[in-house]
C-alpha cells in the first residue's frame, strides 16, 4: 500500500513537472476559458448560466483525451514497461497512478474555473451542488478511463493523435458545449449520445436529477475498466510470450 | 547457484533456444557471448522471469525465476531500459526501493557517482549516467544474483572502465554476475567463464583462456630494429614474412621466443624501434564458432 501511495505521489509530481501535461491540463484549457468566457458572456449574456459547466467539460475532455494518453503511451512503451516490470512494479499501479494524477490535476483546473467564473464573468453557480459534484466525478472518471484506453492502444504518437482527435473533436462539437445539442441534425445528435461529454454536459448544466445520464456515465466507467483490465492482461501475456 | 537445463524457447515455429543447458557457480562472473539473434537476451529474460520458456527448467538458488525475483534474489539491468523522462535519480531510487519494501538506497547513488546529479532529469542524463543509474537500481535490494544485458553498450572508454571496476567490486562482495556482451575484450578480462551461443545453442563453454587455447594458430611477434636481424639463429621463432621494415615471427612458445629475440637485440646493441605481439584471442574463436553456427 505504501508503494502504491508513493507511486501516486510521484506520478502526480512528475505530471506537474511535465510540460506536455501542464499545457494540456492547465495552460490551453485556462486560456480557452479566459477567451471564451469573455467572448460568450459579452456576446450572449445568457452564457453566464452555462459557462461553468461548458468550460469544465472542455477542460476535462482536453486534459483527459489529449494529455493523459500521451503520458500513458510513454509509460507503456516496451522499454519502460519492462524496466518497471523487472523492478516488480505492477502495470496496474502505473494505470491507477495516472488516474489519480489526472483526477487531482483536472479537479484543480475545474476548481479554478468554478472559482474564477463568478468573479470574472458574473457566472451563475450550479443550484444543486450534489447533482453537480456527483456528475462531475462520474464524468471525470469516465473521460480519464477513455484517455487511458487511447494511450494503451496507440502504438505511436501519430496514431495517438488520430485516436485522441477522433474522440476529442466530436466531444467538442456534438456534446452541447459549443451550441445546444438539440440544434444538431438528428444523426449527429445520436452520435453525440455515445460520448461521455454529452451526458456530462446534461448533468452539469441541469438542476434536476435524470438517472439515465448518470447510468450512461456509470456504464462508460464499467466498460472502460473492463477494456483496460483486458488490455493489461494482454500486455502481460505478450511480454511473457 | 543458477541451473539452466535443456531450455527450449519458440517464437511461433522458430526455435530461438534449443535445449540450452549450463550452470553458473556462486560468486562467478559468467558471460553469454553470441552474435545478434543468437538468443542471448531471450535466455537472460527467461532467467529473469520476464519471459516464459516452452521446455526445460531454470532454477536460481533452487527457486523458479519468478519466485527468485519476488524474493529479491535477482537484480536486473535490461539491455534497453527506460524511465519517465522527467524523473530524477533520487525519485527513481525511492520508487524502486518502495516496491522492494526497503528504504531508499541513496548511498548507491553516491557509490555510482550519481550524487551530484541526483536531481537531474533522466532525459538529460548521458548514456553512461543512465547505465549507472539502472545498475544502482538493480542493486538497491542487495541481490545475490545480478543479470546485466550488454551493460557497457554505448559507453565511452572511461565509463566502461569505471563500470568494470564496479562489477569487479560486486564480485568481491559475493554477487554472482551473469552478463551478455558483444565486447570480447570486456569478457576476456572480466569474466570467469564464458558460454558462446550461436543459433540458439551453446557452442562452447569454459574459461576465456580455455576457449582461446582452441584457436589453431601460433603467436605472431612483429618487430622492427634499427639494423637487420639475422633470423637463422633463433630456435623458438620462425620467420613468417618481412613487410615494410617489420619482421613477423611465428612462435608456439611466446615467452622463450620473446626472450630469444630481445636477447639477440641487446647482445648486438641494436635499437628496438617497435614490437608487438598478436596472440590468439577470444574474438577469433568466437568468430570461428559463430561462422560454424551460421
Amino acid at each position: 500500500m505504501k508503494a502504491f501511495i508513493h507511486t501516486f505521489y510521484l506520478k502526480t509530481k512528475l505530471d506537474i513537472k511535465s510540460a506536455e501535461i501542464f499545457i494540456t491540463y492547465y495552460l490551453v484549457p485556462l486560456l480557452f476559458f479566459g477567451i471564451m468566457g469573455t467572448v460568450f458572456t459579452s456576446t450572449m449574456p445568457e452564457a453566464k448560466y452555462t459557462i461553468i459547466p461548458t468550460m469544465t467539460i472542455f477542460s476535462i475532455t482536453m486534459g483527459a483525451l489529449i494529455g493523459t494518453p500521451g503520458s500513458i503511451m510513454h509509460y507503456f512503451g516496451n522499454d519502460m514497461r519492462k524496466s518497471f516490470k523487472s523492478a516488480g512494479i505492477p502495470l496496474g499501479a502505473l494505470v491507477s497512478s495516472s488516474i489519480v494524477s489526472g483526477f487531482l490535476n483536472l479537479t484543480a483546473v475545474s476548481a479554478i474555473i468554478h472559482t474564477v467564473s463568478p468573479l470574472a464573468f458574473n457566472a451563475t453557480e450550479p443550484d444543486n451542488t450534489i447533482i453537480y459534484l456527483s456528475g462531475f466525478l462520474l464524468f471525470l472518471t469516465a473521460t480519464l478511463l477513455i484517455g487511458i484506453i487511447l494511450g494503451l492502444f496507440a502504438k505511436n504518437s501519430a496514431k495517438l493523435t488520430v485516436y485522441s482527435q477522433l474522440v476529442f473533436l466530436p466531444s467538442m462539437m456534438l456534446s452541447g458545449i459549443m451550441f445546444p445539442a438539440d440544434m444538431l441534425p438528428k444523426p449527429l445528435e445520436y452520435i453525440g449520445l455515445i460520448l461521455p461529454a454529452t451526458h456530462g454536459m446534461k448533468i452539469l448544466s441541469s438542476d434536476t436529477f435524470i438517472i439515465e445520464n448518470f447510468l450512461v456515465l456509470i456504464m462508460f466507467i464499467l466498460a472502460s475498466s473492463i477494456v483496460i483490465t483486458l488490455k493489461l492482461r494482454h500486455l502481460r501475456y505478450e511480454d511473457a510470450k | 547457484m543458477i541451473e539452466v537445463r535443456e531450455v527450449t524457447k519458440r517464437y511461433g515455429n522458430k526455435e530461438v533456444l534449443k535445449q540450452v543447458s549450463f550452470e553458473i557457480k556462486e560468486k562467478e562472473i559468467f558471460a553469454l557471448l553470441g552474435p545478434n539473434g543468437s538468443g542471448k537476451t531471450t535466455i537472460l529474460e527467461c532467467i529473469e522471469g520476464l519471459r516464459k520458456y516452452d521446455e526445460g527448467q531454470i532454477k536460481l538458488m533452487g527457486l523458479n525465476p519468478e519466485e527468485a525475483v519476488k524474493k529479491g534474489i535477482v537484480g536486473i539491468q535490461l539491455q534497453s531500459s527506460s524511465l519517465p523522462e522527467n524523473i530524477c535519480a533520487k525519485d527513481a531510487m525511492s520508487l524502486f526501493c518502495m516496491w522492494k519494501g526497503i528504504s531508499p538506497r541513496y548511498d548507491l547513488l553516491d557509490a555510482f557517482g550519481l550524487k551530484e546529479i541526483e536531481n537531474k532529469q533522466y532525459k538529460t542524463m548521458s548514456i553512461g549516467q543512465k547505465r549507472r543509474l539502472h545498475l544502482a537500481l538493480a542493486l538497491a535490494h542487495d541481490p545475490k544474483i545480478l543479470i546485466l544485458d550488454e551493460p557497457t553498450a554505448g559507453l565511452d572508454v572511461e565509463a566502461r572502465a569505471a563500470l568494470h571496476d564496479q562489477i569487479r567490486k560486486l564480485k568481491q562482495k559475493g554477487v554472482t554476475i551473469v552478463l551478455a556482451s558483444h565486447d570480447m575484450a570486456e569478457v576476456e578480462v572480466l569474466c570467469d567463464r564464458v558460454a558462446i551461443l550461436a543459433d540458439g545453442q551453446i557452442k562452447k563453454i569454459g574459461t576465456p583462456a580455455e576457449i582461446v587455447l582452441e584457436v589453431k594458430r601460433e603467436n605472431i611477434i612483429k618487430v622492427q630494429a634499427d639494423k637487420r636481424i639475422d633470423t637463422l639463429h633463433f630456435k623458438y621463432l620462425q620467420l613468417q614474412k618481412r613487410d615494410n621494415g617489420y619482421l613477423y615471427y611465428k612462435t608456439d612458445n611466446l615467452l622463450q621466443g620473446l626472450m630469444e629475440l630481445l636477447n639477440y637485440i641487446r647482445n648486438h646493441n641494436y635499437e628496438l624501434l617497435d614490437l608487438s605481439i598478436d596472440k590468439p584471442s577470444l574474438e577469433e574463436r568466437f568468430i570461428q564458432i559463430a561462422k560454424e553456427g551460421i
